[in-house]
């Protein structure tokens, strides 16, 4: 399952709520654009793990991998691939 | 030796050379090892900059140790820094730039492609610091410059009305009586360990290097990842026991979230500052800062910082004072006619008040003359209760300041304005479970969305400048009787339908 379409979503609630039915693009920058501060992040990172059921570690907590929907995307599908590895 | 050399003394003739003067994530650098690579700058510096009454260098450097080469290096020169940050959208850094006029540019690798052009297109010399080269006894020797008794130090930058950038001069020294402050109040020494926060760019940073340098304690600068990351700033606070930590409450609050369980005996002074402070996280933070004293530091870019109260903890009340004027600072509380009062507008004289604005009409009507002495007129609301200490109660104009950064509504609006789908637009802060959050509503074509103007805002406002969450109508907004655009009513209008609290686990 793809995981943008679900962050997408929530995105659009919290920070744009006119854009609920546009597009964000994958690739726009997040932090740059006022969408997230670091306190937004965090809201995020508990957005995501009750979502999709993972833990961010705390070094985990990188702006880099957060800055876009592309990147979120990312981490959430190695995230969640590398948390099913453990369970096997 | 004038007073900019003054300060780069502080570094340049430390009396404990092999002491660490500051860490960046792996990186440190002694205080020697800080002069002789700020002396190498200085002596770039002085091929470059040959003329010129007061020269400005901008440094528009990634945080780090290079950067504070850069400032200490110019400084040594006789030249005040202007530090920008490279974060900042080109269109800005050229628009501060223009206003500016600096005699170099000093930069790094990192940011150099993004500079060359803008640096050729308005004439100005480049200086790339990661360029300087290490040659041993060939260094220009640093001119002997005429004491004067207040050389220009720095040029800072804050949000204006016009949605141009507001340059703020400040001479050595008003530096140096703040820093002087700063080591006799809180004891700074050489066995301290600063942890710094701020961006260079922010007058926070004013007692991070030069209250540090001047006692000789150690610097470490977070970086700018470091310094968004609760984890990262929580392992700084763990592995290099600072004594003194000083922030926006904003950034405190970073720090505090989801470190309930944890103690940092070592920390002896918690400053905060550019923001009222909440009472939930002040004594969230005293929990954690078992040993510190805690103080609510009220200044602003164009005074320094003016009153300051130690917070007794668990601090019991609602708001926190700012307290009571620091042994420089006179002030005048006066209400619209100019009449001393109890409640009404700060005004405040002290040393350490800037020169001027860049704009000269701007800094007329910033100063008035009472009893033959400037006042600055803060445009703080203030009340001064029976016990004599000073409480904030607001702002008198547009201003916000959101963790720190001294945002004017009426900039943002103008900048959202441009946008030609665009008719009206109101700015405003709201308040989401205790932090401010800046907000707009926008009145425009049905076919414009909110991703639209982020976009076009990105390459006019720095990051913190922008809205985090836009209410888009096509139809005009709410007018007050006369015909006006209310930002009370708006604001109000928008946290109606807005009061759903976010989940942000806060204990």
């Amino acid at each position: 399952m793809n995981a943008m379409l679900t962050v997408e979503s929530f995105l659009c609630e919290e920070f744009a709520p006119d854009m609920a039915a546009a597009g964000l693009p994958a690739d726009l920058n997040l932090i740059e654009s006022g969408v997230l501060d670091s306190l937004g992040l965090l809201k995020l990172v508990a957005f995501l793990e009750n979502q999709f059921n993972i833990i961010v570690l705390p070094e985990e907590l990188d702006v880099d991998h957060f800055n876009s929907m592309t990147r979120i995307n990312e981490f959430v599908e190695n995230k969640r691939n590398s948390m099913g590895d453990q369970i096997q | 030796m004038n007073t900019a050399q003054y300060l780069a003394s502080f570094v340049t003739e430390s009396v404990i050379p092999e002491a660490t003067a500051v860490k960046c994530q792996g990186d440190t650098i002694s205080y020697q090892q800080l002069a002789g690579r700020a002396l190498q700058v200085a002596s770039e510096l002085q091929f470059i900059v040959t003329s010129g009454e007061e020269p400005v260098a901008a440094v528009i450097m990634e945080k780090g140790i290079g950067a504070v080469e850069a400032i200490i290096g110019s400084l040594a020169a006789g030249i005040a820094y202007a530090p920008i940050a490279p974060e900042n959208p080109l269109q800005r850094i050229l628009s501060i730039l223009k206003g500016l006029t600096p005699d170099v540019i000093i930069t790094d690798a990192h940011s150099l492609d993004k500079l060359e052009g803008v640096a050729a297109e308005l004439g100005i010399p480049v200086l790339n610091n990661d360029s300087i080269q290490e040659q041993a006894g060939s260094n220009k020797p640093l001119p002997v410059l005429k004491a004067s008794p207040n050389s220009l130090a720095a040029v800072l930058h804050t949000s204006g009305s016009t949605g141009k950038p507001k340059s703020v001069y400040i001479g050595a020294a008003q530096i140096v009586t703040f820093a002087e402050w700063v080591c006799e109040e809180f004891d700074l020494n050489n066995t301290d360990v600063l942890l710094n926060h701020a961006p260079l760019a922010f007058d926070l940073t004013f007692l991070d290097l030069f209250a540090t340098f001047k006692a000789g304690a150690k610097l470490v600068l977070t970086r700018n990842q470091e310094a968004a990351n609760s984890q990262a700033l929580q392992t700084l606070c763990k592995n290099e026991s600072p004594t003194f930590w000083h922030s926006t409450p904003t950034s405190l609050r970073l720090l505090v979230h989801g470190a309930e369980q944890l103690t940092f005996p070592a920390m002896k002074h918690v400053l905060f500052a550019g923001e009222p402070m909440s009472v939930k996280l002040l004594n969230a933070a005293g929990k954690i800062f078992v040993n510190a004293e805690h103080i609510n530091i009220y200044g602003c870019s164009e005074t320094n910082d003016t009153f300051y109260y130690r917070c007794p903890i668990p601090f019991i009340g609602t708001t926190i004072p700012i307290g009571k004027p620091l042994p420089y600072t006179q002030w005048k509380i006066l209400n619209e006619q100019k009449a001393p009062c109890r409640e009404g507008e700060l005004w405040v004289h002290c040393p350490t008040m800037m020169r001027h604005y860049g704009d000269k009409v701007l800094t007329d009507n910033a100063f008035t003359r009472f009893d033959g002495k400037q006042y600055f007129r803060t445009r703080d609301k203030v009340r001064i209760d029976e016990d004599g200490l000073m409480h904030f109660l607001g702002r008198t104009d547009w201003t916000a300041k959101i963790n720190g950064y001294r945002i004017d509504l009426q900039d943002v609006e103008q900048s959202i304005l441009e946008s030609p789908e665009v008719s009206e637009a109101i700015a405003f802060v709201q308040d989401i479970d205790g932090v401010p959050q800046l907000e707009a509503a926008v009145s425009c074509d049905p076919e414009f969305n909110s991703l639209k103007l982020r976009q076009c805002l990105m390459a006019k406002l720095p990051t913190y400048g922008i809205p985090r969450r836009f209410h888009l109508t096509q139809y005009p907004l709410e007018k007050n009787s006369n015909g006006k655009l209310c930002r009370k009513t708006i604001a109000g209008t928008y946290s109606l339908h807005n009061s759903k609290p976010i989940a942000l686990a806060e204990h």
